[in-house]
């Protein structure tokens, strides 16, 4: 597992993972958070945005016919 | 000694109609087989071994009675600890869940229960089929037949080392970015991920909605086939579930594949991600095997390897928080610390990045489509390494995510992994073909085509117990089933 940086521990007491109400996970287990919230921002960096922003996403909603 | 074991399903079946062989009689062999080998591979969370001899011999009575109900009818199954049994709990292999009992069945275990499968046991699995091989949680994880001191893949880690070491012929495992391809691969047996919503996931402990899928697992393609008639069909009760379907998909099975177009998607292995040297010779074989047999193979081009997993990765992370917030901020010591930092992103990603991934999700299923146009079969790498040392969690963590499997559980194509060959270290390689949506009988009869002209399915690991088992440093721990009467 990769090794953190003491000072990206500070993490914990970031406001998004406050945000997240990660408040507990973060005490607990700081090195994991950090590497979570590093995961996500790859994550929101390579994900392109979708050539037609205004398509319908998948799944589409399907109305429930039970009556 | 009988070397029932390694019987497939259609052999059990053959055996069981030209009474020679008796559903009782091979439930206590394999129960045999457990008791002396899954203290080495860590396969069964609980075994239910009163209630599958009860089944036994109640299909025992009803096939002498010439009411052989169909190919399953007193086949054992293993099922992933993840799939509700009625009245055993449903563990996901994770503390959080030790205190659960499940109520119902799932819909494929009343479809198994329906085909007169006995269900032998609950399987280990990556905990919530998205962790690792965990050494933290209360069972121990599963290891690879072919060399316990190897990493068996995951998640349906135990369906996949049972069925490779003997210990089951048939087992169900789950699939959200790989999970039945990838052990399947890694233990040289047969995996298939189906179409989405081919097979209800109700029942089934969600990790992802609209990724997760259920499929089998066997040594032979044509066990898969039979499997798959059994478990398929529309489920009311399960959003996700198709309206029609095929209910025979075995029935080209010997077939060939004279005249199929199949693509090879060379770039997800060779230029997206560097598939190790092994891998990517034994799939230049597998295309080699094809032409021979008279398909046309060509090479094709989809998005990048990367831009599926991207987007594959967002959903699942969004989708598994939901599911896993509330215990992950109230208990996070009950979580291994593989799975806490693979559910924990799933809180820092935003909803517009979920819907902007379902939106990308379209344009990678337009591009399959796409492609299916000029070919019926695609053919891809599966993992691109061979399995790790189970204790090598760095090179765990490395080899994990370098796969092209996941690009499939996002466009919901049906996928296969079989085997295609052995590495020098002795650990299976494998291969993975992908289907049109519903064409599983295409894909079927290309996987049997292959597997009939390049039998590596007849291979058997060696069975020989590891060190650290040997030793006694790792005592597998089952939960007791007093009920009995439940399978």
């Amino acid at each position: 597992m990769n090794e953190i940086d003491p000072d990206e521990t500070a993490f914990s007491a970031h406001p998004s993972a406050l945000q997240a109400k990660l408040g507990r996970v973060a005490h607990q287990f700081p090195q994991d958070v950090v590497i979570a919230a590093r995961a996500a921002a790859e994550l929101q960096f390579a994900l392109s945005v979708p050539g037609d922003v205004a398509a319908e996403p998948w799944p589409p909603m399907q109305m429930r016919m039970t009556v | 000694m009988s070397d029932d074991h390694w019987l497939t399903a259609t052999q059990i079946s053959a055996a069981y109609a030209a009474r020679k062989l008796s559903p009782v009689e091979l439930v206590r062999s394999l129960l045999d087989r457990i008791s002396n080998h899954d203290q080495h591979l860590n396969a069964f969370i609980s075994v239910n071994e009163q209630a599958a001899l009860d089944a036994a011999h109640q299909a025992e009575l009803e096939i002498l009675a010439g009411q052989q109900r169909g190919p399953l009818h007193g086949v054992p199954i293993g099922i992933k600890d993840i799939i509700d049994i009625a009245g055993l709990p449903t563990t996901c292999h994770s503390k959080i869940r030790l205190d659960h009992m499940a109520r119902e069945d799932a819909f494929v275990i009343s479809r198994l229960r329906a085909a007169g499968a006995i269900l032998l046991g609950k399987t280990a699995l990556h905990e919530f089929a998205i962790g690792g091989p965990a050494f933290d949680l209360p069972f121990p994880p599963a290891r690879n037949p072919w060399n316990t001191q190897h990493h068996p893949g995951g998640s349906s880690s135990g369906s996949g080392a049972a069925v490779a070491g003997g210990l089951v012929p048939l087992a169900l495992g789950t699939d959200t970015g790989g999970s039945i391809r990838n052990p399947a691969g890694m233990c040289g047996v047969v995996g298939l991920k189906p179409t989405y919503g081919l097979i209800s996931r109700r029942g089934a402990f969600p990790l992802s909605f609209t990724l997760d899928h259920i499929g089998p697992m066997a040594r032979t393609v044509t066990d898969v086939a039979l499997t798959l008639d059994a478990l398929a069909g529309h489920n009311p009760g399960d959003p996700g579930s198709l309206r029609s379907c095929t209910s025979d998909f075995g029935v080209d099975l010997e077939r060939g594949v004279r005249g199929l177009r199949i693509g090879f998607v060379r770039h997800f292995h060779q230029t997206d991600l560097l598939a190790s040297a092994e891998v990517s010779a034994a799939l230049d074989e597998v295309a080699r095997v094809l032409r021979q047999e008279g398909a046309q193979v060509c090479d094709l081009q989809l998005p990048r390897l990367q831009e599926f997993a991207t987007v594959q990765r967002v959903i699942f992370h969004s989708e598994a928080w939901a599911i896993h917030g509330k215990w992950l901020r109230e208990r996070p010591g009950d979580y291994s610390s593989i799975s806490r930092r693979k559910l924990l992103p799933g809180a820092f990603l935003g909803a517009g990045d979920y819907v902007h991934a379902q939106q990308r999700r379209l344009e990678l299923v337009g591009a399959l489509e796409d492609v299916f146009r000029d070919v019926d079969i695609l053919m891809t790498a599966n993992s691109l390494d061979t399995a790790c040392r189970i204790d090598d969690a760095e090179e765990f963590v490395r080899t994990y995510s370098r796969q092209a499997r996941s690009p499939f559980n996002l466009t919901g194509h049906p996928a296969i992994a079989l085997m295609c060959g052995l590495s020098s270290a002795g650990l299976p390689l494998s291969v993975q073909l992908v289907g049109r949506p519903c064409d599983e009988v295409t894909l079927l009869r290309t996987a049997r085509a292959y597997e009939r002209a390049a039998p590596w399915h007849e291979k058997m690991p060696p069975m020989e117990p590891s060190d650290a088992a040997r030793s006694g440093q790792e005592k597998a721990v089952r939960l007791t089933q007093s009920t009995s009467g439940s399978a």
